[in-house]
């Protein structure tokens, strides 16, 4: 029988924490999809008096206007998302004992500052591009951390013993494929991010960006075929498979609408709000997938040991820490 | 002895320097009709701030493409492209061009300005103003007025560009079009699609069009001494040029 052995390296699983940091990253899944909305609506100079609300230093009705809207309500729930990380790093450096959790929690504050400072220049500096899809991109970063360290921190995961120890085939070279599928999706969304901060409709990286979605398709049915033919008995990545292919399916029918979305975004009108809707559900199933593949490659870490690891198999959180 | 001669030379400079300007400058005028059947105007759809649609006891008609019922269009901007002298390169007037939002309107829609001169933006809506110009030539810029009791905005450009969009973040349908130009021959044309550049020098130019929905059309043309040059230009066909 194999070695039987918390994942979590010893500590204790505390469910208010694991609770916490699930509303953490689900907080911050909202902001990603605020931010989203507010490209959608075109509002992303509307309040040029940033890090105040209309110059004044807390929103009112008589500023709660227009595209001022997204923008404003953004910078709310990002300042609450900015407070709950915080919580959360102090909370986990004090109650985890593990090196990974407390990297993780950290590297989120470290990614929530930076995006507050560079919200702030895109403002100032009248929305450069490149920043802008830095800001998109660093975004999704975060959205990583917090939803690995969400994983990390599950009593489940926690308080778990392997269901065996015994190297799996080919499970070393299925975590690399993990891993990649996963920078893959990532530049999948830097491109997204490109075609929607452009100002122009700009061709070729929504050719490439349509590229990169049909690879990750074809990624995800290679992933699939090994999950279903070497790892049946692996219920945690057959269910991720399962969710990802719902969730590219939905994917596919929201991006033709994005286009048609991003094309109407260039004329000087209010934007038709199912489209902007539609486009910001683009985004948002986006930044799901993503995750997606990340919980995949965290449970292939789980899960499958490999061989020159077998009495004492690593998981993701022990290969950081 | 010797200064009255020096002014005699500088009588005389300034009559010879002075008066060829004067003396060949030419008028073109014109007319910008729309060829085939007149599309129907639009409504502004505003949305997300109860003062703008409170301004209007209906939605006000969309103003990008503005044809009357003989087919002449409105808001055009019409100017000299190139084949001016350097000289005619000069100083920007002193008075500002006004541009003011109004019923969370921008007026006016198109306009032309000269590198250098004041853009003077005012608001007269008790809601936000918030004017952002995102040229490709010139420096960008936002203007943020927070209600009609607001003092107003002033920008200037600095480089010749056709056209510069200026929008709202906060109001989506909100824009109007700049022309800036280094020289002082630029028109818009009017509610009948009339255009007049007066005192143009001798010279072979082309005579340009810029409009937002329609696109640029482009004449040759010489324009002679103190004679007016007529041009008509036609969106929807091949331009004509009436000398």
């Amino acid at each position: 029988m194999s070695q039987i052995e918390p994942v979590n390296g010893g500590d204790r699983p505390s469910y208010a924490l694991s609770a916490f940091a699930k509303l953490t990253a689900i907080s911050t899944f909202i902001l990603i999809c605020a931010g989203a909305l507010i490209t959608g609506n075109k509002a992303a100079l509307s309040d040029p008096t940033w890090p105040k609300f209309a110059g004044q230093n807390y929103p009112t009705a008589d500023t709660f206007v227009g595209g001022m809207r997204y923008e404003d309500s953004h910078r709310i729930i990002a300042g609450t998302v900015g407070i709950l990380i915080a919580v959360l790093a102090f909370w986990v450096q004090f109650k985890v004992r593990k090196r990974a959790p407390k990297v993780l929690a950290w590297g989120a504050v470290a990614c929530v500052v930076a995006q507050a400072v560079i919200g702030g220049f895109i403002i100032l500096y009248l929305r450069p591009m490149v920043v802008s899809i830095l800001h998109a991109c660093v975004g999704q970063a975060l959205f990583m951390m917090l939803v690995a360290l969400a994983v990390i921190l599950s009593p489940k995961r926690v308080g778990s013993v392997e269901s065996s120890g015994t190297p799996r085939p080919g499970a070393s070279f299925f975590r690399i494929q993990c891993v990649v599928a996963c920078c893959v999706v990532y530049c999948l969304l830097i491109l997204g991010a490109t075609v929607r901060h452009a100002a122009d409709v700009f061709m070729p990286q929504l050719v490439l960006h349509i590229s990169l979605a049909l690879f990750t398709v074809v990624m995800l049915i290679w992933l699939s075929l090994q999950v279903f033919t070497r790892y049946r008995d692996v219920a945690d990545l057959r269910r991720v498979i399962w969710t990802l292919f719902t969730l590219i399916a939905v994917q596919y029918g929201l991006g033709v609408v994005a286009i048609f979305a991003n094309r109407a975004r260039l004329q000087p009108e209010a934007p038709d709000q199912a489209h902007v809707l539609l486009s910001t559900a683009h985004v948002g199933v986006g930044a799901l997938i993503l995750i997606s593949f990340l919980i995949m490659a965290l449970r292939a870490f789980q899960h499958l040991p490999v061989s020159q690891a077998a009495e004492k198999h690593q998981t993701l959180t022990e290969k950081l820490a | 002895m010797y200064n009255s001669g020096l002014r005699c030379g500088l009588l005389a400079a300034f009559l010879f320097l002075g008066a060829p300007a004067s003396l060949t400058a030419a008028t073109i005028s014109g007319v910008v009709r729309f060829h085939g059947d007149i599309p129907e105007t639009g409504t502004v759809r505003m949305v997300g701030d109860s003062f703008c649609t409170a301004c209007h006891t209906s939605p006000p008609p969309k103003q990008d493409l503005l044809v009357n019922a003989s087919g002449e269009v409105q808001n055009v901007v019409v100017y000299i492209k190139d084949g001016l002298p350097p000289a005619t390169v000069n100083s920007p007037p002193s008075t500002p061009v006004e541009l003011r939002q109004e019923g969370c309107i921008f007026y006016p829609r198109v306009f032309g300005i000269r590198t250098g001169q004041e853009l003077r933006i005012t608001n007269r809506d008790n809601t936000m103003l918030n004017m952002v110009a995102a040229p490709k030539s010139n420096s960008r810029f936002i203007k943020f007025i927070k209600n009609s009791s607001g003092a107003p905005e002033t920008a200037k450009f600095e480089k010749p560009e056709v056209p510069v969009l200026l929008k709202s973040d906060v109001h989506p349908w909100m824009a109007s079009y700049a022309g800036v130009f280094n020289h002082p021959y630029f028109a818009v044309t009017d509610g009948q699609g009339r255009f007049e550049l007066r005192d143009v020098p001798t010279g072979m130019y082309t005579l340009s069009t810029w409009h937002e929905k329609l696109g640029v059309r482009e004449v040759r043309l010489q324009v002679a001494d103190m004679e007016t040059t007529t041009v008509q230009f036609r969106y929807g066909s091949r331009p004509v040029e009436d000398q």
